[in-house]
């Protein structure tokens, strides 16, 4: 039995698969399964025109410049891997690479670099 | 028979309503492109631990049922309205009219006659000469700014609360703003609703929206990016088109191109300027303007309070006579399910009136917790929000608004660079989208690829 939130995934279309910060990751892939073209689910790990897709050895960094401390991230966070206060600050050792916060950055100031 | 595409960017409130209004025609193929990936920008809401952390707009319809918004979003469809009852929009009224924290004494009162005694009566017998000025328009050439020209007719104690009320809710003093502005946006408080909550938040509204979207044919596409806007005969498959616009997925290198024949933009007149090619003329003045406007920032914390807090009210509550913070509101009063069962959650606001953030966040922090007594005893902090430069409160301060148009055939700016003259917050934003829409509708030829 499939959760609520996947069910209304499925009958809204694809198009809106990338609604995970709302959703949660798994939630989505289980959604998609059948549906995601391989090769696809890649692109979710990336950011804007000016971050890296993640690969190995890679790390999730803040731009200063483009930072604007709104805590949209902190609120997509659900491993106390940052903290913000003005401008935000990863801490490595908490970070799972969920890429929530990526995807809530309104600037494109968080990066995988 | 083709339609004519009508391209509408950023999801943002403008962007959105836009859209819906123009889906509801049944005359355009609209579509909505997103950068990011949530529809709502500064007006939705995230969900934390229960809590729902608005992005911005504080769960606040400020004029509630009689201001521009509500007759955007409930007003019936042949009065020019979108009407999102029949899509579960629903506004709850704040349990009072506005409220006062001053010297640790809270105030509250239930319309805006019952906040008048509580400043000397000088203030009351000059309320008409307010209300009696004509400020429909601006008034042009303006050297007198808000608060030396409401001197003339009210006390300090009176200007600061009302100054308090501009911090909380347009993150400006009156000292930065012109004197018609304040005038009319104290008018239009003055003869408006109480404040609303929407259902659910302001999620509540924009889910709203997109489920009217969706019912009426339209898309909306999250995660793409417009690069670049050129003219249509740009590219093969777009020739037939007015607009060639380049649309990058989130995570592909190369932008795709699609056709359009207008475009409504909600993404604020600097990014419009960038992706437009050289190929549209814009006026240096217009240039000009855009270069000269700066966007008003802000902060705003979140606290989660417990249910033993003495007040019980949603009213916006102003503090008058700091430096800093202008009010705060706690709409789980009015809408218990944006926090936990037996958890209040509470909203601050201050203006930036210094570019070092982390320095204003930490003042602002202790006059909080000196004006309000009970907050250290029951309440804990969420987050904190700050908003300037590209994410700001407001993409233009209010009083300097930017035009709508242009000068580029086809294309209208939305949002809150965009205000309709005296409108605050999100009805602003409301004020001009109707007249936005209306323009582009009549520069397309409905049903008819031109």
């Amino acid at each position: 039995m499939l959760p609520d939130a996947v069910l209304t995934i499925q009958t809204l279309g694809t198009e809106h698969w990338n609604e995970i910060p709302t959703l949660g990751l798994s939630t989505m892939a289980e959604a998609f399964r059948d549906k995601a073209t391989p090769g696809e689910v890649p692109v979710l790990r990336s950011g804007l025109s000016h971050d890296k897709p993640v690969s190995e050895g890679t790390k999730l960094q803040v731009l200063d410049d483009l930072c604007v401390g709104c805590s949209y991230c902190l609120m997509a966070c659900k491993d106390d891997a940052l903290v913000v206060e003005g401008l935000c600050e990863v801490i490595e050792k908490n970070c799972t690479d969920c890429l929530r916060c990526l995807l809530w950055c309104p600037t494109g100031a968080l990066v995988y670099a | 028979m083709d339609k004519s595409k009508a391209v509408v960017i950023g999801a943002g409130l403008g962007g959105l309503t836009s859209a819906a209004m123009m889906s509801q025609t049944g005359n355009y193929d609209v579509t909505v492109y997103e950068r990011m990936s949530f529809a709502g920008g500064r007006f939705t809401q995230h969900d934390h631990d229960g809590f729902q952390i608005p992005t911005g707009a504080v769960h606040t319809i400020p004029h509630g049922r009689k201001g521009p918004f509500a007759k955007l979003i409930l007003g019936k469809k042949n009065k020019g309205g979108l009407d999102l009852g029949k899509r579960g929009v629903e506004f709850l009224p704040t349990t009072k009219f506005a409220g006062m924290m001053r010297e640790g004494k809270h105030y509250a009162s239930n319309s805006v006659y019952g906040l008048l005694p509580w400043f000397p009566i000088r203030n009351t017998l000059n309320m008409p000469r307010l209300l009696a000025s004509r400020a429909k328009r601006p008034w042009g050439d303006e050297t007198v700014d808000g608060r030396t020209w409401l001197r003339k007719m009210f006390t300090d104690d009176f200007i600061d609360f009302l100054d308090a009320f501009s911090n909380f809710a347009i993150s400006l003093r009156f000292d930065q703003m012109p004197a018609s502005t304040v005038a009319r946006m104290l008018q239009n408080s003055f003869w408006s609703d109480r404040p609303h909550i929407p259902k659910g938040g302001c999620k509540g509204v924009i889910d709203g929206l997109r489920s009217e979207l969706r019912g009426n044919g339209a898309r909306l596409k999250l995660s793409h990016e417009v690069t670049e806007i050129l003219p249509g005969e740009a590219e093969e498959e777009t020739k037939k088109n007015r607009f060639c616009i380049g649309i990058r997925r989130r995570g592909r290198e190369s932008p795709t191109w699609i056709g359009a024949d207008s475009i409504i933009h909600n993404g604020g007149h600097p990014n419009l300027l960038g992706s437009l090619s050289d190929d549209f003329e814009v006026s240096e003045e217009v240039r000009r303007r855009v270069e000269n406007t700066q966007a008003v920032g802000g902060i705003g914390f979140v606290f989660d309070l417990d249910d033993k807090i003495p007040q019980r009210d949603s009213g916006v509550t102003m503090i008058p006579g700091r430096e800093r913070v202008g009010g705060y509101i706690i709409p789980t009063f009015s809408e218990p399910d944006l926090a936990p069962e037996g958890r209040h959650m509470m909203i601050t606001h201050q203006y930036v009136p210094d570019p070092s953030v982390k320095s204003e966040i930490s003042k602002g922090r202790d006059e909080i917790f000196e004006a309000i007594p009970w907050l250290s005893d029951h309440g804990e902090e969420l987050c904190v929000h700050t908003y300037h430069r590209n994410w700001p409160c407001n993409r233009a301060p209010m009083g300097a608004e930017l035009p709508s148009d242009i000068g580029v055939e086809g294309i209208r700016l939305v949002g809150d660079g965009v205000k309709g003259h005296g409108w605050m917050m999100i009805e602003g934003i409301a004020s001009n989208v109707p007249r936005a829409v209306d323009e582009i509708c009549t520069s397309m030829e409905p049903g008819i690829s031109p």
